[in-house]
Formats: structure tokens, C-alpha cells, sequence
């Protein structure tokens, strides 16, 4: 798994998943929607900036998780949690309204 | 507005050269009536809350010996009064009234003001506003010039100018002088101390204070340990708290989260997120005006990452009992709302997969809208939700847009119901 992290999240992609992947959407999606720190190497999203430097340019647009599902092969994961949020929706018995 | 408990005002008070009464915070009975004991006189023990009328509402009690303090320490800690639960209390010499001031500072932010003003009355231990409607007279207001501050002879002036003079000129300026300096230097919107108290024995004491901070400034004061900065009726719910991590943290654009009911116990409440202070409570209103309950109030605006946006919608959907979340951008924003598209989305498709009929509408509308509009339709279009998407078109025709919110929620509660009885 490829990973790396943003300044509140992290993103992870399955390469393994990205060898099938004709459309690359999600290096499209960063260029569009966010700073441009993916490109394509041997057929595969990566940075094209340091690991450090893409915690601090990126811009979290969550967009390229979106268009990998749509038009890639689901490939991506995007985390941005908040802590003590599961916490709180298990406590509060999940979150269905009643 | 971030409150300042009591105890903790008067210690900027008392640092800033204003009498107070001794004292000290207690948390457990067994220290009230040790505080006590050290005072050796009667003594006030008074709940630490965010309350007015602490008195009337039996927060403030009275003990002549320690053992009764220890009691009535026992009595409040624990206790819900106002809906604030009582952690702690201050213990202080009960002081022997002869008359009762008030002095307090706020900021008018109307355009030809914008400054800090000083109100000193004669009359003081009940609401201004009561003093002003009956002996407007006892009262008297100085604009402050912030370049110059508050100096003894403004304070002389001012009460002067409700009939006070002799030896009392003193010490009610210093206490004026004392409450300007505590406003001034902690970054306070509005600061008072009432009742100003004039004992028997012919000394005053600040007897009771109330400051609120400006929120934006309570970065620069982590001494007052300040960790939720904002002005409520009531402390702050867990989701609220969780909710703040991401406000504060995060300084790009700006979030809110506001839970206004902390248990739904019957139908009709949605979650509400909005675009824009004035839109948001404009369409807030609509929506409240149709019938439906606002469990929430949040807020993204400020050209906010999709990230911020998407945990503000996970707090919003969050709440328990919501039957439906209505995204309201009643204004054409200028900032890029594909950012909120994304995080809308990627909350929504976590969220809501598991809620067949979830009734959610969106009204966007700004830079990128058309482009924006197509994120979410293309994102939800495999969500058994009962989704309505409006643009530009619609931010006048907030009536009709919330009278299909209305439906939506109708029509959900129905087809719940009507599932639960097969």
C-alpha cells in the first residue's frame, strides 16, 4: 500500500489495484481540484514532491478518492478522522434515527 | 464569547489592583470548610457557573461556621442548577452590605462608536437595564479613546456624574481603573463587576464579576486555560467538543458546530449545515418557519478545505435522531463550492449507504456551481437517499426550498413508519 499523509489525514493507494487502472483519474483529480502532488510513474499514482512537502501542500480536496471510484478501480482511501467521533456514535448506540 | 468563571475573574481583578473578598475554589466539601476555617468569619459559597441570578436559583448560599460551609459546599457540588453542573465553588468572607455599585465595560461595535464604553451606576446588584428604565440618572457612560485608556480623573468624572464624591472617589477609581486594565489586557468583549459593593466598614469590594473574551484572543491567553472559547447558555455537549477539535486546529476557512438539542425524543429534527452567517440564519428561519427542527447549526464558509467540510457534515450526521440534513448555501459564495461538494459527498457515502430514504437536500451555489452540482449527483447517484440538489436559481426562493424539505422529511417519516408496522 502506498500511503502518505496530508496536514490533518492521511491517503492510501492500493497499487495493486492501480495496474488495471486505464484512466489514472485520480492524478487528473489532483491537478484539477487540488495542488498537483501526484504523477504517474510506471502506471502508478505517486508524489512528485517529498513525502514532507505533500503534508504541506496538500490541499485535502478529497477528490481523487471520488473520481478513482468513479472512473479507476477504487484504489484509494482517503482518512480524515476526528478523534472520539466513532467513540462517541458507538456510546450513542450508532447514529439511525429513531 | 468565551466566559471567565468568577473565581478566575477576580483573580485578574485583584491583579489589577481591585479589592475582592478573601477566598478561594473549593471542589470537595472537606476543602470548603477548610477555606473557611482560614477566613474565620462567616462566608458566601458560591457555584462556579456560567449563570446569572445564582442567588435566586440557590447557587449562592450563606454559612457562619466551617462545618456549615463543609455542608453547604455538599449541598452544590453535584448539583444542576441551570442546567450547569456545579464542580466547584467559591468560598469568600460573606461581606456586611451597606450599598451596592456597578461598573462594567463593553464593546459598541456600531459604526460611529466602535470602541470600548465604561458604565458606572449608582445603583448596582440587579440588571442594568432595570436601573436604566427606572433612574436613568444613576447612570453614567464614558466612550473610551483606546489610545489613551481609562485614566483616574475619567473614573472621578464618572462618578461624579451620578452624585457620588468625597472618599469614596478613591477607591471607585481604582476599581474602574482595575476593571479597564483586566478588559484591556485580556482581549475581553465586555467585563463588569456587579454588585461593586461599599461595605459598613466603608471599603469596596468587587463582589461578583463577569468576563467574556473575545474568542480570536484566547489563542494569546493559554494562562486562562480556556479550552472550549465560546459564549453559551450552557457548557458545551461531547459531540460539540469533538466538533471544536477540527475548529481549532484547522485554520483554514471556518467551521461551526452548535448542538441545539441534546436529546431528540420525537420526530421532525434534521441536521442543518450552512454556507454564509447571514444566508444560514435567514434559511434557518425558513426551514423553523415550515415546521422543521433544527437538531444542529453548522457552518463552513471562509473558501474551507473539503476536509473541513466533510468532518463538520460527519458532526452534523452524527447526532442521533435526525431525519434528514438540509445543506442551505443561500448566497452565491465566492469561493470554489466543488470543496464543498467533495467533503459532502465523501461524508454522505459513509454516512448514509446504511439509511435507505435519507431525505438530503443541497442548495449550492457560487464559483464553480454547475461543476460543483455534477459532484454531487454523480457521488450520490448510487445512495438509496432521497437527495434534491438546487442552484443560484433558488437562493430567493428559500420558502419553496424548504417547503420540499419539509416534504422530504414527511414523506421519510412515512415510509419508516409504514415499514416498521409491516
Amino acid at each position: 500500500m502506498y500511503s502518505f499523509e496530508t496536514r490533518t489525514g492521511s491517503i492510501s493507494i492500493d497499487h495493486i489495484k492501480c495496474e488495471s487502472c486505464k484512466s489514472l483519474a485520480c492524478v487528473k483529480a489532483c491537478s484539477l481540484y487540488g495542488a498537483g502532488i501526484l504523477k504517474v510513474e510506471r502506471g502508478k499514482p505517486v508524489l512528485n514532491v517529498t513525502a514532507e512537502e505533500a503534508k504541506r501542500r496538500d490541499t485535502e480536496c478529497l477528490a481523487c478518492e471520488l473520481d478513482c471510484h468513479f472512473r479507476g478501480q477504487q484504489a484509494i482511501v482517503i482518512s480524515m478522522p476526528v478523534a472520539g467521533l466513532e467513540e462517541y456514535r458507538r456510546v450513542n448506540r450508532g447514529h439511525t434515527a429513531d | 464569547m468565551a466566559r471567565l468563571y468568577e473565581y478566575q475573574g477576580k483573580k485578574l481583578l485583584r491583579a489589577a489592583g481591585v479589592r475582592i473578598p478573601a477566598g478561594a475554589v473549593a471542589r470537595t466539601p472537606a476543602d470548603a470548610g477548610k477555606i473557611a476555617a482560614e477566613i474565620g468569619k462567616p462566608v458566601a459559597v458560591k457555584a462556579q457557573i456560567w449563570a446569572t441570578a445564582r442567588f435566586k436559583a440557590g447557587g449562592i448560599q450563606f454559612a457562619a461556621t466551617p462545618e456549615e460551609a463543609e455542608a453547604v459546599a455538599g449541598r452544590l457540588l453535584g448539583a444542576q442548577i441551570k442546567d450547569f453542573g456545579v464542580e466547584q465553588v467559591l468560598v469568600e468572607e460573606k461581606l456586611d452590605i451597606d450599598h451596592e455599585y456597578y461598573v462594567g465595560v463593553i464593546v459598541d461595535d456600531s459604526h460611529k462608536v466602535r470602541a470600548p464604553v465604561l458604565i458606572f451606576a449608582a445603583e448596582g446588584g440587579i440588571d442594568l437595564e432595570e436601573v436604566a428604565a427606572k433612574s436613568p440618572e444613576k447612570i453614567a457612560r464614558l466612550t473610551v479613546d483606546i489610545r489613551h485608556g481609562v485614566r483616574a480623573y475619567h473614573a472621578y468624572n464618572l462618578a461624579l456624574g451620578v452624585g457620588l464624591g468625597g472618599e469614596l472617589l478613591f477607591p471607585i477609581s481604582r476599581a474602574i481603573c482595575g476593571l479597564y486594565e483586566v478588559f484591556r489586557c485580556y482581549d475581553a468583549r465586555s467585563a463588569e463587576i456587579n454588585p461593586l459593593v461599599l461595605t459598613k466598614d466603608g471599603d469596596l469590594y468587587a463582589a461578583d464579576c463577569r468576563i467574556s473574551m473575545d474568542d480570536a484572543s484566547v489563542a494569546r491567553h493559554p494562562e486562562l486555560g480556556i479550552t472550549f472559547p465560546r459564549e453559551s447558555d450552557r457548557p458545551p455537549t461531547e459531540l460539540e467538543r469533538l466538533a471544536w477539535q477540527f475548529e481549532e486546529q484547522d485554520y483554514r476557512g471556518v467551521s461551526f458546530f452548535a448542538q441545539l438539542v441534546s436529546d431528540i425524543r420525537e420526530g421532525g429534527y434534521i441536521g442543518y449545515h450552512a454556507i454564509g452567517g447571514g444566508g444560514a440564519l435567514l434559511a434557518a428561519d425558513t426551514l423553523t418557519r415550515h415546521g422543521l427542527k433544527l437538531a444542529n447549526f453548522a457552518e463552513t464558509s471562509g473558501n474551507p478545505p473539503a476536509s473541513k467540510v466533510y468532518r463538520c457534515a460527519k458532526a452534523t450526521l452524527s447526532q442521533p435522531g435526525i431525519e434528514g440534513y438540509c445543506l442551505m448555501g443561500a448566497v452565491i459564495a465566492s469561493q470554489d463550492q466543488w470543496h464543498h461538494a467533495h467533503g459532502l459527498v465523501k461524508a454522505f457515502r459513509e454516512d448514509l449507504a446504511d439509511r435507505p430514504g435519507f431525505p438530503v437536500l443541497v442548495l449550492l451555489a457560487g464559483n464553480k456551481e454547475e461543476e460543483s452540482l455534477q459532484i454531487l449527483r454523480e457521488g450520490l447517484q448510487d445512495l438509496p437517499i432521497r437527495l434534491e440538489v438546487y442552484n443560484r436559481e433558488y437562493i430567493h426562493q428559500l420558502e419553496f426550498v424548504a417547503a420540499r424539505m419539509k416534504a422530504l422529511v414527511e414523506e421519510y417519516r412515512r415510509s419508516r413508519k409504514a415499514n416498521t408496522n409491516v
